[in-house]
């Protein structure tokens, strides 16, 4: 029997009094490609927050290929929009990707060899190899999102969440993003989450709206959204004749 | 340096147990202030020691009225510092940045109550004097050897965890989804701190604590990139502050703890422009 990726039945969430999510019921197909759109305070971070497992639904049930988000949370592969560090944080980025291994650590904390040799492999795909030894305050940010998404690719997971992924980045760094949903696109589950249209709308299986519920919706519907000032487009998006 | 210093070194054993205490110190805190700075819980771990005193004031008032072992200002010291840890540290799991006035609360609760019962029980005020700034020249063997215990817990798991504390310290989210006991870690690494609190507080005192957990951590922070090297420069930091303040409080007959904050603080200034003349000179010679 095969479970689908993520499955929610009916799920609610709130902040004390303030309800971010109610009844959100959907399925998502392995390996499908899938873009989760709304406007800030729709509740897209409860629902990302929800799928790995951080926060739990008050009500209502949600499985990661068939079982508990906590201890299917290995599956995933998270890229944040931007990570928050001090930049005298003494890591380098060998080690800030080597994170991505984290849970082959053996009791004694030893790293296995293998360890090493992967995050050099990946280093090299993503073009980082020579910077290893560098301060991972040190870093460009477009460097420092390529480490990101090497680390979330590291231990192969079989879930991408992208988390507003192309919000405030320069052009090279959003190519990167639609590079890796290329290459990904048909091999892993992808989720990305957004509050700004993009052409990627149309590579999507499905694009869901995040608006205290999730509902799928269809194009024409998202220009409408648009119209009504609930989000805007960063690319050519809605034609309007 | 002064002869009569090495003299006493050799011949006091007041003067010996204060340095090998002052050193014991220094490891912990180097590897321990490392994680704090590392960690962004400096102000956590300030609130925790003077809150500390609150311990120390309750089992000393218990033990003069019931001359009870259990109740000395050690034991006092360590449970407080695991109770406060804990609140703290819940708190701040649970409402990440609004823990601001807690920690200020759980400072002055801590600190209150301590001043309080130490002052109406009779005869302890010295012992406030000394938790307050600490009196290494008191440390007796029971002490060193308990103090040496501690050290070794706390190498023990640093050795073992290092990896997964730099996890927890870095991206708490990757940690969980890496599979790592986060909030146990996040737990664990503050009791060693708590614990790290107490040595230091036999060292230096409540009021300067934060001065030797933390700046030979920061002054480390500012010149190594990774966190490993950073904690073996501050406890080689540590130890020589320890020598050096043991030394200049001996010369000029100053109290030991405050003399070791001292030079630290002045080393911590001193470092910050001396980064900026190491990272502008190699690029000067490469422009000449």
């Amino acid at each position: 029997m095969t479970f689908p990726a993520i499955e929610l039945n009916d799920v609610s969430f709130n902040y004390d009094r303030n309800e971010a999510l109610k009844d959100v019921s959907f399925a998502l197909k392995e390996h499908g490609f899938y873009i989760f759109l709304g406007p800030n305070g729709g509740g897209k971070t409860t629902l990302v927050k929800l799928i790995m497992g951080i926060i739990s639904p008050k009500s209502g049930s949600l499985t990661v290929h068939g079982g508990h988000p906590k201890i299917r949370r290995n599956h995933f592969g998270y890229i944040p929009q931007k990570l928050h560090f001090d930049p005298m944080f003494p890591l380098s980025l060998f080690d800030f990707v080597r994170q991505g291994l984290l849970s082959e650590l053996p009791w004694h904390g030893i790293w296995p060899n293998h360890t090493f040799d992967q995050t050099k492999i990946i280093l090299k795909k993503f073009n980082l190899e020579n910077l290893g030894s560098r301060s991972i305050g040190e870093l460009s940010g477009g460097q420092l999102q390529r480490a990101i998404i090497a680390r979330a690719l590291l231990s192969d997971p079989d879930i991408l969440i992208l988390d507003e992924p192309l919000s405030g980045l320069d052009h090279a760094s959003a190519k990167n993003i639609i590079r890796l949903i290329d290459e990904m696109k048909g091999k892993k589950t992808i989720i990305l989450i957004t509050h700004v249209i993009t052409h990627l709308l149309k590579k999507a299986d499905k694009v869901f709206m995040v608006e205290k519920t999730v509902f799928p919706i269809k194009e024409d519907a998202i220009c409408k959204h648009m119209e009504l000032g609930l989000f805007h487009s960063e690319e050519e998006g809605c034609n309007h004749e | 340096m002064n002869d009569s210093f090495w003299a006493a070194l050799t011949s006091n054993p007041f003067l010996q147990m204060a340095l090998f205490a002052a050193l014991l110190a220094s490891i912990a805190s180097g590897v321990m202030g490392s994680y704090t700075v590392a960690k962004r819980v400096v102000f956590i771990s300030g609130s925790i020691a003077h809150a500390v005193l609150g311990g120390i004031g309750i089992a000393i008032y218990l033990h003069y009225y019931t001359l009870s072992p259990l109740f000395s200002p050690l034991t006092g010291a360590i449970a407080s510092a695991f109770f406060f840890g804990f609140i703290i540290g819940w708190m701040h799991l649970k409402y990440k940045q609004r823990v601001d006035s807690v920690i200020a609360a759980i400072w002055s609760i801590g600190m209150a109550i301590g001043v309080i019962l130490i002052s109406i029980t009779p005869g302890s005020n010295a012992e406030l004097m000394n938790f307050l700034f600490g009196n290494l020249l008191w440390a007796s063997h029971r002490e060193l050897y308990l103090l040496g215990i501690l050290n070794i817990i706390i190498l023990f798991s640093s050795i073992i965890l290092h990896k997964r504390f730099l996890a927890i310290c870095f991206d708490e989210i990757n940690a969980y989804l890496q599979k790592q006991p986060v909030v146990f870690l996040y737990f664990f690494l503050l009791s060693l701190i708590c614990l790290t609190i107490v040595i230091l507080i036999q060292v230096i005192g409540a009021i300067l604590v934060i001065s030797m957990l933390c700046l030979p951590a920061a002054i480390a922070n500012i010149f190594t990139r990774s966190l490993s090297k950073m904690i073996y420069v501050a406890i080689f930091l540590s130890c020589i502050m320890s020598f050096i303040g043991t030394y200049i409080s001996y010369l000029f007959n100053w109290p030991i703890g405050a003399t070791i904050a001292l030079i630290t603080t002045c080393l911590y200034f001193l470092s910050l422009p001396l980064k900026q003349v190491l990272v502008s000179y190699p690029q000067k010679t490469k422009e000449d």
